[in-house]
């Protein structure tokens, strides 16, 4: 039981007639840094509050290290908040920030400091122990709420869009040390994001939620080389999807009926029953363009409809030639010949496409 | 320039005139508690500091200025801490019929201080309360709490909250949310209320004036001393708590002001 840091039952609670999290039941490892990703609305930052007490869900259990903590006041958890605004004490110092918490808990002032002292130089601040938040920019503040929520060693560390606020650049620079200082202090962090790169780059597990359900949970590769479902296909990286009926299946393998021909594709345990929809999701990275071999479906042609000049490659629209709904979108190579309005021949490896039940 | 002058005239004379309306009384009975004579009116024979003087010897409006001094910081204190309490119930719990609590606490800004008066002093002699200064003081709690309550209840916004939050989410009991941070962040809204509530009360009459008997405020004692007729000893105790009321008001700029500059 105890390799569990978080333990969520069947969780569900309502605002109104709105559901926040519809039975969401998940498990977290102990020392691990999970992801929640989702849109606003799909029900995210409600099971972060569930599980740092802030509300008490309207049915379900949530176990922390064992224990059921459903009914137990945020203060009394063995878990701390980084909040989205930082919520730091705008009239203390630095220190009696990241002290505060050691404080309530009786630690006497001498230590408080040497231990504020300790979290800050974790966190890149050494220097501004003596410091109003005012002072600082944001993403030192960030620094701060986070040295502050680590400074009463929780067993969970619970952040709320933590990079949020940031520039782009910040952000990048921050998710690399919030990972660095996770594996340093060993503490389980569950972090919530709306942004799939940050989700990819940082989680150990990402859990993909929508419409307070969610909808896949794996390692970031799994989920996303894998999705399990057409909606963590669109939200997880960008995907082409090609519409598809189920005509057979026999041995782990579908016979799919689609606008660009007929293919034989191997299919998981989740597998369509005959005479389903189908849909076929394609990464951009795992169109081949003009070229064939054994385990190459051909898609067919298709013209280049635009294209977008992205450092490493090009992106382009293409518009199919049979299909006119199909807009698939395949990486090109950063020099080449391809141009708006030419031709090309279409193809993806066997195994890099994923078939998605048709969630309509 | 010149016509820009010409039409500047009227702007200037309507300011002065404004200024004039508002100030020459208090000018007049400010440069009149000096005069060296028997009554403050023109002619001004000259200048003396013989009626400050009186007003220093004269025990009864000494005694009146401690009393006042006590009931003004006693009662704000008192309306500063139970409006600060009752907006951070209103503001941070789901409360039943939260509207029509708000509405009523803040009620009593829109009674007159006479009918507040007349009902206290009522109250009090069913219940057998006697006329004192802590009565006024009361009273003074009364016409001061809805102005704290509303000041505080401005100021205390979602960011606050959400800071509250995470002082619990370290350990903090309530009462260490309240004392260590949701107060301390307050404090310009704490200080100004106080401030405002002490001016109120320094120089109220009809309340104390209803609920006070033996010891009086110093309106009351100034009233008293109006009695029998005028003389520059009245102006001269009238310009003291006009410069006390003239202190505390700087005192509330500068610190309330400074501090909201800083942040």
């Amino acid at each position: 039981m105890t390799d569990l840091a978080v333990d969520v039952r069947n969780v569900t609670h309502h605002y109104d007639s709105f559901t926040a999290l519809d039975a969401v039941s998940l498990t977290v490892p102990t020392g691990s840094y999970t992801v929640f990703l989702g849109p606003s609305g799909s029900g995210k930052t409600t099971l972060l509050s569930v599980i740092g007490g802030f509300l008490v869900p309207q049915s379900g259990e949530v176990l922390i290290n064992g224990r059921d903590m459903t009914d137990v006041a945020p203060a009394k958890r063995p878990t701390t908040t980084v909040f989205q605004d930082y919520a730091l004490f705008p009239h203390m110092t630095i220190g009696a920030n990241v002290g505060f918490g050691l404080r309530m808990r009786g630690i006497g002032s001498k230590e408080r400091r040497d231990r504020a002292q300790r979290m800050l130089d974790l966190v890149g601040l050494g220097g501004a122990q003596d410091k109003k938040p005012h002072e600082l920019s944001g993403g030192q503040r960030q620094r701060v709420a986070l040295a502050r929520a680590l400074a009463v060693e929780p067993s969970v560390l619970l952040l709320d869009e933590p990079l949020g606020a940031l520039d782009l650049k910040l952000r990048r620079q921050m998710q690399a040390e919030l990972k660095a200082i996770q594996r340093e202090v060993g503490t389980s962090f569950i972090h919530v994001t709306h942004d799939q790169e940050e989700a990819m780059a940082i989680g150990d597990t990402v859990v993909v939620m929508s419409h307070g359900r969610i909808e896949d949970m794996g390692t970031p590769e799994r989920v996303y080389l894998r999705p399990a479902t057409l909606f963590t296909a669109g939200f997880m990286g960008q995907s082409s999807f090609l519409k598809g009926g189920v005509l057979a299946i026999s041995g782990g393998t579908a016979e799919i009926e689609t606008a660009c021909g007929r293919f034989a594709l191997p299919v998981g345990d989740k597998s369509p029953e005959a005479g389903e929809t189908v849909v076929l999701s394609i990464r951009p990275e795992h169109f081949v363009v003009d070229s064939e071999g054994d385990d190459i479906l051909p898609l067919g042609s298709a013209t280049v409809e635009d294209l977008t000049f992205a450092g490493a490659h090009h992106l382009a629209v293409l518009k199919h030639a049979a299909d006119d709904d199909f807009r698939p979108v395949a990486q090109m190579p950063q020099s080449g010949h391809a141009q708006v309005g030419s031709k090309v021949t279409l193809g993806v490896r066997r195994d890099d496409v994923v078939v998605l039940k048709d969630q309509g | 320039m010149k016509h820009k002058a010409w039409r500047l005239a009227p702007s200037i004379f309507y300011a002065l005139a404004i200024y004039g309306f508002i100030f020459l009384p208090v000018v007049v009975l400010v440069l009149f508690s000096f005069q060296d004579g028997r009554f403050p009116i023109p002619p001004l024979k000259g200048l003396s500091l013989r009626w400050y003087e009186a007003v220093w010897n004269d025990r009864r409006l000494m005694e009146a200025l401690v009393n006042s001094m006590t009931v003004a910081v006693g009662s704000s204190l008192m309306a500063v801490l139970l409006g600060f309490l009752s907006a951070y119930g209103l503001a941070r719990f789901a409360l039943p019929a939260k509207g029509l609590q708000r509405a009523l606490i803040t009620a009593p800004l829109t009674v007159s201080y006479l009918i507040i008066g007349m009902g206290l002093l009522i109250t009090f002699n069913a219940v057998g309360i006697p006329k004192s200064l802590a009565a006024a003081g009361i009273g003074h709690v009364v016409i001061n709490m809805p102005l704290c309550f509303a000041i505080i209840y401005s100021q205390m916004g979602d960011h606050q909250a959400n800071i509250e939050r995470a002082a619990r989410d370290l350990g903090a009991r309530e009462w260490q949310v309240i004392t260590l941070v949701t107060a301390p962040m307050l404090w310009p809204a704490l200080f100004a209320s106080f401030f405002l509530s002490m001016t109120f009360s320094w120089d109220e009459f009809i309340i104390s004036f209803l609920l006070t008997r033996f010891d009086v405020t110093l309106p009351v004692e100034i009233w008293s001393l109006l009695r029998s007729g005028l003389n520059p000893k009245t102006n001269a105790v009238g310009s003291v708590v006009f410069g006390i009321s003239v202190v505390l008001v700087i005192v509330l700029e500068l610190v309330v002001f400074r501090k909201g500059r800083r942040s």
